[in-house]
């Protein structure tokens, strides 16, 4: 099963990593309007799906997810995150890795937008501070720096459930992307020998 | 003038991303901040990036003196603004500059080489690597994709945000895969495929300066951490 990585493959990593979180970066900076905090989450992963599946045909060894997901933990950890960002990375990119791997056999593109709803897991790296032991002064903290009311929305918009529900909601949205991707890059993936 | 080393870099950006983005403004956290914001200033300077510095300055000079209002009881619109003006600014620019800074003055060799140092293995510095020089890249792409549909004729206000969408992915991504073919190419001639030990020109090594950046961040994190900022709260 163990196949060696050639430099090929670590280069598309890189490229295709930095794209996908650029086009969730993007869409982050939306998330800045507290009413819109939560629901960001659905376009993050609808845009960040489309590298995504390109990358997906030349994810052709085990690992190479799982290494995507260590990096997009690492850049959150370099954000500022919580380090147990880096263990979720890791985690989405893994069990992404194994799907892709052992049910879609590296070419089935019915599964591809599956995995790609799987990858957007590593998100709830982004929101962890909100939720858990960290909420409370994290909350406190966002209320120094801007206001009672800003931290009052946020505060209503994620009670405990709705780490669940982010979960599903990244997840749903990059399973939406992945589906949209697949029809305007028809013809690439024909190309990539993908089959339905 | 003596560089300073990629690893003190590295974690420089952790130290002020932490600190400025989940931390506290107030009490003993205002001098830490002005200290972590002072230090992508003098950097700046110190490449004589003189205008970025400047603004910089002044984006900054701007947070401090008015931060304090928005706790205070002022008319709602100008609260506001004000509230997302600082907010912003002094959570996401010193990260910001701090990240430019690193990815401008450091070339690829220098940080492959302070990775090795720490023992990283390959498969997870070459990605890396790959991708903080990508993300320049990518903007200069985007840039001549806008310029080659405005030639066209082709805007993109009032349509159908699918469409966009499409219109704007689909070109990137191809000339994505075609840099990640030419990359490739690009780094068989660098013999990056061939295994055993590497040996470098890159000059890396940490000087008095850099001493003096780290203890700089590692106080920061150490109030944050025990003081009162996330977790020992």
């Amino acid at each position: 099963m163990s196949k060696k990585y050639e430099v090929k493959d670590l280069i598309n990593i890189g490229i295709y990593t930095a794209l996908h979180f650029l086009c969730i970066f993007i869409v982050a900076m939306i998330g800045f309007i507290p009413q819109t905090f939560v629901f960001a989450g659905i376009i993050e992963g609808f845009l960040g799906a489309i590298p995504l599946m390109i990358f997906l045909t030349k994810a052709k060894k085990p690992g190479m997810l799982t290494i995507m997901g260590l990096l997009l933990g690492l850049i959150t950890f370099l954000m500022g995150r919580p380090w147990p960002c880096i263990i979720i990375g890791i985690c989405a990119g893994a069990v992404t890795d194994l799907v892709w791997g052992l049910c879609a056999k590296y070419k089935s593109l019915k599964l591809a937008p599956v995995c790609c709803g799987l990858m957007m897991l590593w998100l709830t790296g982004m929101g962890l501070p909100l939720y858990f032991g960290y909420r409370d002064s994290y909350l406190a903290s966002l209320e120094e720096g801007y206001g009672q009311e800003y931290v009052e929305i946020i505060r209503s918009l994620t009670p405990d459930w709705m780490f669940v529900g982010s979960i599903v909601i990244g997840v749903c949205g990059g399973f939406l992307g992945g589906l949209f991707a697949k029809r305007i890059l028809r013809k690439h993936f024909e190309k990539a020998n993908m089959t339905e | 003038m003596k560089k300073t080393d990629p690893r003190t870099k590295l974690f420089l950006l952790i130290a002020i991303n932490v600190v400025m983005m989940t931390g506290k403004i107030t009490g003993i956290f205002v001098p830490i901040r002005i200290i972590l914001t002072l230090i992508p200033l003098l950097l700046m300077i110190r490449e004589k990036w003189y205008r970025s510095s400047l603004l910089y300055f002044l984006a900054y000079l701007y947070v401090f003196l008015l931060e304090g209002y928005t706790l205070q009881d002022i008319p709602k619109v100008p609260l506001i603004i004000l509230l997302f003006t600082t907010g912003l600014i002094s959570r996401f620019l010193a990260g910001l500059m701090m990240a430019y800074y690193m990815m401008k003055t450091t070339t690829v060799s220098e940080f492959v080489t302070a990775m090795e140092r720490m023992h990283i293995p390959k498969v997870v510095v070459i990605p890396f690597a790959v991708m903080f020089r990508f993300f320049p890249t990518i903007k200069e792409e985007w840039q001549d994709i806008k310029n080659a549909m405005k030639m066209r004729g082709i805007g993109l206000a009032g349509r159908n945000p699918l469409d966009v969408l499409e219109y704007v992915m689909v070109p990137i991504l191809m000339s994505v895969s075609r840099i990640a073919d030419e990359l490739t190419a690009a780094s068989m001639t660098k013999c990056l495929s061939v295994d055993g030990k590497r040996s470098h020109i890159a000059c890396i090594g940490f000087s008095a300066l850099d001493v003096l950046l780290i203890i700089c961040a590692v106080l920061g994190l150490f109030a944050h951490f025990f003081v009162g900022g996330i977790i020992g709260a």
